[in-house]
């Protein structure tokens, strides 16, 4: 689809670094030591700076609503802002499959027994770009800003976590109280309102990096975005943004990375708005910019000639619900009619056609990636049209009948359309009727939540990797009237859900969370199509060290011209 | 004539209110919760907290009527808001955008008056030639070729293709974005900015120039066989001083009537070839307002383009009085 | 006032001081329809485009039996160039081509034409009311087309399509609703001069119903720049199609509305050049049927031009 799923964006970005229980299993290690990750690190390559980069994939459409920390929402200011600043704790996602939290403008943390209180140590040496220090103050300076009522961005409900945050959102306190910065001993003592084990991995998200004393001054805090703001991150701003381009240039006073980097190496990078995908590839393939996204169409092209990270899984998974409430398809009596539309489903063909084999055969819905993933979970997600029309007519058998179409639901001009129009194909031909039924985004997934939803087109991109993520929040009784848009609610499943997350033991827990996943599958609660992967391409005859995280974020700061 | 102008200014107020008012109520019938939808509604359930805050930070906590006044109360200021979308100042959005539009439909224009009067000129003048005929079916071909795919077919041709064919850079066009912001007295882009120029403002240009070389043979060709030119020639004078001294001024008035409709749309709705280049103007920035549910940029802006189309048919239409003596303004109602 | 890119049904013909509408010229001598069809038939270009029209209209009314597969039939090839067995190839989920641009001339006809009429149907009920009635209801008609007139095309369409939903139907409405602007104020112009005529104040004289003189008296007089305009904005109408569907408020698919398919085909220049070059040619020779018919009635109506 041509324009980046802002659906799944949305969330992915939304907690993509509320990152919670990232290191559940870790806790909260401080060990600077990342030697068994290995990737990002080229040691071959020479240590030379230099070099500009031109970004055309990261902004289709519109240009970014928000590049302040505090407002934004999006994955694709993401890109920018996670360049521009730096957060107490960062992810260490060099090895996919085993993502780490470490500390980084934090020099250590801990926390206390019932991870009410926590207590971060300032690095001595972390400054602003103007040089500036960072103090344990430039981030109560922040938390206060982003939670004041009248600045209030989408994601400031995150406050809520800390010790009267709820009562600073609402208006009816002027600070917040569980926060204690004190600057002559570098320490951020930091009360929750409940215990939190995964503070941590939430630290680490963007709403609460730091600030430096010049917001103070600022008439508007809503000015700040637009003017030279001040970061402590590889990069700052060259130029205030413009509807038309984000400029940064290298920020020599970086105090380095969890991976061990301790500099940007290009001089500068430069992220372009295009308003349409297929004019922002034209105008890569006319040498205007060094990246851009692949539209579909074109990928075979783009890995010929270019390089790609086609080859990352993206922490997501494109799906469709399945509302259990709805009569035409849900409830035990449907269970083989909703066994034969998974099964009728030629994923691969869908993949080929639409997406120009961009992504991947789901074989359940938690991606790989996500620690305890274990494939070909699903046994219904296989392409088999006879086993289909068996079970199609064993369905009509027991007395059942299609009353009318199945409805197949999806927010219109999305780059749906196609897929159901396959849908519908396939399903035909094992002699299931169903239609599509397109709908408006504005009242797309508020629509499902109430509970329209019969077959409806949804997908998510992992908040932070655990398996929790995709099997609590999506199909849980508890997600009912939130992201549950199938309104699953199977006590099985609701149990050895609850249980999994209560467990210690990673492999135990794996456990319990694939057989809850296999209930869900069996009884097709959902049904599994793709899962994503990166879509970048770039000019790999200039640039060398270009990498995607299972996030989906370039790491910009450490791309080497060749 | 001042009496005219006057008149014709006060019947402004009425229309511009009326329209900007339509729009603000029909707003608030488009499907979608506005706060809601401010809050990030688009792509999932945002907290209610936060939904909460989008209303009264911008009104909408309020009944429509008082949002309505309040909202005139501001505009007559000239305060026109805050973005929902982005919470810059939308008489920053309006300055950065117009900029943009106006230089760009400069050029359309530009090129709409050269090329569109002198190809149906000639083509007028030497009629049933064979460069009539090609005008013909060349301007007809060119209005009947969807925009954005004059746009693509223009980007392949003069950026993709000379770049993968290693052209000399300066023959290799962009299709993306401003370029470097290098203008001499405004319009005149100076550098490398032509590269960046030429392409937008040929699409932009393509139909208009097209539909004015049709209209200018045509209105020619009627003034060519009208009664003065007869008695002009009659007269003696020297074929080319008949052309342009009675010819050319009276085939002009409906041309220019085009063109001045051309450059308020041009300014306004350009929103295709924005698109289609990336050019941060006024009618791609109006039509995603509606999509994204940002009222005060919609109003905002629209107001503008209103304002700017009024006073130049305002222009428009007192060049009559100068193309055509005979026209006299203020009598006989309204065009 | 029409989309920037003019190409909305406004912009083909012309905006206010084009001669077309002049109404003075017009006086009440009707030409005769035999000498209409002689002139008209002696233009070239206008009976290249009638052929052609009534080729379309018979590919229109036979596309089942025309077209080799239905809209959403699938076959295993996608994005393939034209064969033997796919003359204008396949799509990006294997349906052919070929098929689709047939039945697309059913939709963007019905599109075109329902559209154009929707709009004349306004656009001459409200300007032969003002022209006819002047006085208070000229002014209010006239402020209200002036309102319209000043509110971007582009903002209606968008709001219009979201309301509604986004649909064949939804389609003709938003054109319809918004094309109406020029046609009136052209009418307005024609009634304007033809009352003053004085078959008009005969016909007032002898009592005639207002209604009877307005539609019976005036109107067969008014109607040769309608019929121009009415031809011509039918061609701008499937561009205007064309132009909301690269916006995203066009008809949806599976509906094989030719600015659809042409706007899907927007990335596929040079990879997959049949996606768009079909469909687009579809588009140009259609409208320029319509603008050549529009320029050769022009002419064949109004006898002073030749």
């Amino acid at each position: 689809m041509p324009k980046r799923d802002r659906s799944i964006v949305a969330r992915l970005l939304a907690l993509l670094a509320v990152l919670a229980f990232v290191a559940a299993a870790c806790g909260g290690s401080s060990d600077k030591n990342s030697d068994a990750s290995g990737g990002t690190k080229d040691t071959t390559a020479s240590d030379k700076t230099g070099g500009e980069i031109v970004d055309l994939g990261t902004f289709q459409g519109d240009p970014p609503e928000h590049i302040d920390p505090g407002l934004n929402s999006t994955l694709d200011a993401y890109q920018v802002i996670n360049e521009l600043y730096d957060g107490l704790t960062d992810i260490d996602a060099s090895d996919p499959a085993n993502p780490k939290i470490k500390p980084l403008v934090a020099e250590s943390y801990k926390s206390n027994a019932d991870a009410t209180v926590w207590t971060f140590k300032i690095r001595k040496d972390a400054v602003f770009s103007n040089g500036e220090a960072v103090l344990p103050s430039s981030f109560q300076r922040a938390w206060e800003r982003a939670s004041n009522k009248d600045f209030a961005g989408d994601y400031s409900y995150l406050f809520n976590f800390l010790k009267g945050g709820k009562e600073k959102l609402d208006g009816t306190a002027t600070t917040i109280s569980g926060i204690n910065a004190d600057d002559a001993t570098r320490t951020l003592t930091v009360t929750l309102a409940k215990p939190y084990s995964n503070f941590d991995a939430v630290a680490g998200f963007q709403i609460f990096f730091p600030m430096p004393k010049a917001v103070e001054a600022l008439k508007d805090q809503k000015d700040w975005e637009n003017q030279l703001m001040i970061g402590n991150g590889p990069y700052k701003l060259a130029a205030p943004r413009t509807s038309e381009q984000i400029e940064l240039v290298r920020n020599d006073k970086w105090g380095g990375d969890v991976l061990g980097n301790k500099t940007a190496i290009l001089d500068k990078v430069t992220f372009k708005v295009s308003k349409d995908v297929d004019t922002a590839y034209n105008a890569f393939e006319a040498g205007e910019g060094d990246t851009a996204n692949i539209p579909p169409g074109r990928v075979d092209e783009a890995k010929q000639n270019y390089g790609t990270t086609l080859d990352v899984n993206i922490l997501g998974s494109y799906h469709y619900d399945v509302n259990q409430n709805d009569p035409s398809i849900g409830g035990a009596k449907n269970l083989k009619l909703r066994q034969a539309f998974s099964l009728a489903l030629n994923r691969d063909e869908i993949n080929k056609a639409v997406y120009d084999s961009s992504r991947t055969v789901s074989t359940g819905v938690t991606p790989p990636g996500i620690p305890g993933f274990k494939k070909d979970l699903c046994d219904y997600c296989k392409y088999d049209p006879t086993q289909a029309k068996k079970l199609v007519a064993e369905w009509k058998a027991a007395g059942n009948k299609q009353s009318g179409p199945i409805k197949i639901q999806i927010n219109a001009d999305n780059g749906h359309e196609p897929v159901v129009a396959i849908f519908v194909d396939n399903l035909k031909a094992v002699g299931i009727d169903a239609v599509v039924d397109p709908r408006p985004t504005e009242t797309y997934f508020s629509s499902l939540a109430k509970g329209a939803c019969v077959v409806c087109r949804a997908g998510w991109f992992a908040d932070y990797p655990t398996y929790d993520n995709f099997m609590y929040d999506l199909f849980h009784k508890d997600a009912i009237g939130g992201n549950n848009y199938s309104q699953f609610d199977n006590a099985q499943f609701n149990s050895l859900v609850d249980e999994a997350k209560q467990t210690v033991d990673k492999d135990k827990q794996a456990q319990l969370f694939q057989q809850a996943e296999k209930v869900l599958l069996d009884d097709v609660g959902v049904i599994p199509l793709l899962w994503y992967r990166g879509d970048y391409v770039y000019n790999n005859k200039k640039f060398t060290n270009f990498e995607q995280t299972n996030f989906g974020l370039i790491l910009w700061d450490q791309i080497k011209l060749k | 004539m001042p009496s005219y102008v006057i008149r014709r200014i006060l019947l402004l107020i009425p229309t511009v209110f009326f329209a900007i008012s339509f729009l603000f109520f029909l707003f608030f019938t488009l499907p979608g919760d506005p706060a809601n939808l401010i809050a990030g509604g688009f792509n999932r359930t945002p907290d209610p907290g936060v939904v909460q805050r989008a209303k009264e930070r911008y009104d909408l906590d309020k009944p429509l009527p008082v949002q309505f006044v309040h909202y005139w109360e501001r505009t007559l200021k000239w305060d026109l808001g805050e973005s929902y979308k982005n919470r810059r100042s939308v008489n920053d959005i309006l300055g950065e955008h117009a900029v943009n539009s106006l230089r760009l439909g400069i050029w359309a224009i530009l090129i709409e008056v050269v090329v569109g009067i002198g190809v149906g000129l000639i083509a007028a003048l030497r009629r049933y030639s064979l460069s009539d005929k090609i005008t013909t079916v060349v301007t007809a071909g060119m209005s009947a070729l969807p925009v954005f795919v004059l746009g693509f077919v223009l980007q392949y041709a003069f950026a993709v293709y000379p770049h993968k064919h290693a052209w000399p850079e300066w023959l290799t066009l962009r299709t993306q974005g401003l370029g470097p912001d290098s203008w001499a007295f405004f319009f005149i882009p100076t550098g490398e900015q032509w590269r960046y120029l030429i392409l937008p403002a040929v699409t932009l240009a393509s139909v208009s120039t097209a539909l004015a070389a049709r209209m200018m043979r045509g209105s020619m060709l009627e003034v060519l066989r009208a009664d003065y030119m007869r008695t002009a020639r009659a007269k003696g004078l020297d074929e080319r001083s008949i052309i342009v001294k009675h010819g050319l001024r009276n085939a002009l008035i409906p041309v220019v009537t085009l063109i001045g409709i051309d450059f308020g749309t041009v300014i306004g709705v350009a929103v295709l070839t924005e698109t289609v280049f990336s050019w941060p103007g006024l009618g791609s920035e109006i039509a995603s307002s509606v999509t994204s549910r940002d009222l005060p940029v919609l109003l905002g802006l629209t107001l503008t383009v209103v304002l700017a189309y009024a006073i130049i048919n305002l222009l428009v239409d007192l060049s009559y009085a100068f193309f055509d003596p005979r026209i006299r303004l203020g009598e006989g109602g309204e065009k | 006032m029409s989309l920037g890119d003019p190409q909305a049904a406004g912009s083909m013909v012309t905006g206010p001081g084009e001669p077309v509408g002049g109404g003075m010229d017009l006086g009440a001598v009707r030409p005769l329809r035999k000498d209409v069809w002689r002139r008209f038939r002696r233009n070239r270009m206008a009976m290249i485009g009638l052929v052609f029209l009534v080729f379309l209209v018979i590919v229109a009314v036979f596309a089942p039996l025309i077209a080799p597969y239905s809209i959403t039939q699938r076959v295993p090839l996608f994005r393939e160039g034209p064969s033997r067995d796919h003359l204008f190839g396949t799509d990006i989920i294997g349906r052919d081509l070929f098929s689709r641009v047939v039945y697309g001339a059913r939709v963007s006809l019905k599109i075109g034409i329902l559209a154009s009429v929707l709009s004349l149907a306004i656009g001459i009920l409200l300007g032969s009311t003002a022209g006819f009635f002047g006085g208070k209801l000229d002014t209010l008609i006239m402020r209200i087309t002036d309102i319209f007139l000043a509110i971007p095309y582009i903002v209606l369409a968008i709001a219009i399509a979201a309301i509604f939903g986004k649909s064949e139907n939804t389609i003709i409405l938003v054109i319809g609703l918004t094309g109406w602007l020029s046609i009136t104020r052209i009418v307005r112009a024609s009634f304007l001069s033809l009352t003053q005529q004085e078959y008009v104040e005969a016909a007032i004289a002898l009592g005639y119903s207002r209604t009877r003189i307005m539609f019976r008296h005036i109107l067969p007089n008014a109607l040769q720049p309608i019929i121009v305009y009415g031809t011509i904005s039918v061609g701008g109408v499937i561009l205007t199609e064309a132009a909301l569907s690269f916006l995203g408020v066009g008809p949806q698919d599976p509906t094989p509305a030719w600015g659809l398919m042409v706007a899907q085909g927007k990335g596929d220049l040079v990879n997959a050049s049949h996606l768009l070059f079909f469909p687009a040619a579809a588009i140009v020779l259609t409208v320029l049927s319509f603008v050549f018919i529009g320029d050769g009635l022009r002419d064949a109506l109004d006898p002073k031009l030749k």
